[in-house]
Formats: structure tokens, C-alpha cells, sequence
């Protein structure tokens, strides 16, 4: 879902720096406040699966391909604010080493994969846990989380894509088509932060409970 | 009494590092299992752009190593190798945004 250089506007380019950069500010303010130094080696590697995890293509129906956002899976985990940062620590170095995702698009990356995605996922795991921090409702929760957020951050992308006039097709198109593909692409998003979940709750049953107040 | 609590932190900080060197061997292992499997087909991004015969354009900036593809002479040991980079410096950066970020409270 990185939008390359030359899909967006100027002043759609402008509008999700800002936004982004907004969100950050508040993100750093706030993951100073509820992170915990112990936590940062943690939220680092984690971070860095992601990262690794996004490298991986799993092929979805007609020839179409999907990888992890994960997002909503580092939310669950270190809080919305944290991944924020976390997500957006990703895509700079994705945009900026790899060529993954435009420069000039970047600020609309970091709003779809770092902001939609990571506020949508947690707030949809969060409604549906209700508190839980483990068993079957929570697990049931980060599918449902998870699959949201790639959806939701798909229509983010086919908005601003569709609204641009450097791209062919208006939102009437590319928001449909954004949302079409990525309800199957948001399946496997949905089963590998269930399936990552699972096992870290396996090994470290307390993980959640020490994450409620976040 | 200070000497056990510095004990306590030493030992939680092993803990912790052993955590992240697990944690780093797992990845590693991963992508090695994964790369030759992982599908090349677009993205779905990259279909709907490509189905609307979007162009991409030139890149404003195209990476330093563009295409997570590191110049070996094997497309898997290059995606491999080029991915290991990727994780040691989003790893490193993480550490280093989040330990400035919570230098700022220290600090106050």
C-alpha cells in the first residue's frame, strides 16, 4: 500500500505531511509519557519484524500479492502511540533506503500505515476485548482489528490517490478498488497478527495485562 | 541493598537482551525460509494502479538500495541479505528515536 512518487497532488502531499506530522508530534509527546524504558528494546526488534515481515508477500486471489502492515499488532502490544513512532521509523527507512514508497508520498504513507491503521486497529481491539488480555475474545479481536485497519487504510489511499489529479481515475473508482482488494489482502493481515499474538501470549501469558493502561 | 538492586536490573537486562537476540535469530530464520516463497505479484496498490494504467513516474529519491534487492548476483541472497540491513537499521533507529524521545523526560 505505499504510494509511489507522482500519484499524489501538491496539495494532497501537503495536507498529509501536515496531518502526519501532527499526529507524530503527539505520538512522540505521548509514547515519552507511557513507554516504558524497558519496554524499548522490545518495541525495537518488534519493530524491526515488522519491517521484516512487510518484505514477505503472501498472494492473495487473481494474481494480486499482500504483505503485514502490522500496525495494529504493535498497538496491541506497546499502545497506539508508541506505533505511531514505530510505524513511521519504518517507513522513512523504507522510503528513504529501499526506494519503498515515494518521498514526496511519504507523508501520506505514514498517515494511511501509521495513523489510520494503527488508531482504527486498536480502537476496534480494544471495543471488541473489552478489557480481556487473553483467550479466545482477544485473539478474535486482533483478526477483526487487524483486518479493519488494512481496509480502512486502503480507503485512506484510494482517497487520497482518487482525489489527485496526477492520477487517472477519481475517488468514484479508486476508492472501491483500494477497499475491493485490500477485504481479501486485510485476511492475511488479520491471521499473522493473530497467529504472532497467539505465540507471544504462549510464552509471556502477562504480556497484555501489563499493556491495559495504554 | 544497592548492590542486589543493581543485580536486579543486570539480570533484567539480560533477560531482555536475550529476548531481542531470540527474537532477531527468528526473523532471520524467517526470511531466509520465506524470500523464495514470497509471491512477486503487485501489491494491491500496485494492481489497481496497474489495472488503471496509472504511470509510476520518476522517483524523487530511489533508495540506496532500491527494491530491497542488495547487488550479489543472487536475487535471493540479495533480498536476504539487503532485508538483514533493513532489520539492523530499523532496529537501531527505533532504539535511538525512542531513547530521545524518553531523554526529553529525563531531562525535564
Amino acid at each position: 500500500m505505499h504510494i509511489p512518487d507522482g500519484f499524489l497532488d501538491l496539495s494532497v502531499i501537503v495536507a498529509t505531511y501536515a496531518l502526519a506530522a501532527i499526529f507524530w508530534v503527539i505520538a512522540s509527546i505521548k509514547t515519552k509519557r507511557a513507554l516504558g524504558e524497558k519496554e524499548v528494546p522490545l518495541l525495537s526488534i518488534m519493530t524491526a519484524g515488522v519491517f521484516a515481515a512487510q518484505l514477505i508477500n503472501f498472494p492473495i486471489i487473481g494474481g494480486t500479492s499482500g504483505h503485514l502492515i502490522g500496525g495494529t499488532l504493535i498497538a496491541i502490544l506497546f499502545g497506539p502511540y508508541a506505533a505511531v513512532v514505530s510505524m513511521t521509523v519504518i517507513l522513512v527507512i523504507q522510503a528513504f533506503v529501499f526506494g519503498d514508497g515515494g518521498v514526496t508520498a511519504l507523508g501520506a504513507n505514514v498517515f494511511n500505515m501509521g495513523v489510520v491503521a494503527v488508531f482504527s486497529g486498536y480502537l476496534i481491539y480494544k471495543g471488541i476485548a473489552s478489557g480481556a488480555t487473553k483467550g479466545k475474545r482477544v485473539l478474535f479481536a486482533s483478526f477483526v482489528a487487524a483486518y479493519m485497519s488494512v481496509v480502512l487504510g486502503a480507503l485512506a489511499c484510494g482517497l487520497e490517490i482518487g482525489v489527485s489529479s496526477n492520477f487517472p481515475y477519481g475517488v468514484n473508482v479508486t476508492v472501491p478498488l483500494m477497499v475491493l482488494w485490500h477485504l481479501v489482502i486485510g485476511v492475511g493481515e488479520g491471521l499473522i497478527t493473530l497467529l504472532v499474538l497467539a505465540s507471544l501470549l504462549r510464552s509471556r501469558p502477562e504480556l497484555l495485562s501489563s499493556e491495559a493502561g495504554k | 541493598m544497592e548492590n542486589s538492586s543493581t543485580a536486579v536490573v543486570t539480570d533484567e537486562r539480560k533477560k531482555v537482551r536475550k529476548q531481542v537476540m531470540v527474537s532477531a535469530a527468528l526473523i532471520a530464520l524467517l526470511l531466509l525460509v520465506l524470500i523464495p516463497v514470497a509471491s512477486s505479484n503487485p501489491d494491491g496498490l500496485e494492481r489497481v494502479a496497474g489495472d488503471l494504467s496509472a504511470g509510476e513516474g520518476q522517483p524523487v529519491w530511489g533508495g540506496l538500495l532500491p527494491g530491497y534487492g542488495f547487488p550479489v548476483g543472487n536475487a535471493w541472497l540479495g533480498t536476504f541479505l539487503a532485508g538483514m540491513i533493513g532489520v539492523l537499521i530499523v532496529f537501531v533507529a527505533m532504539f535511538l528515536v525512542a531513547k530521545l524521545i524518553m531523554l526529553r523526560r529525563i531531562s525535564r
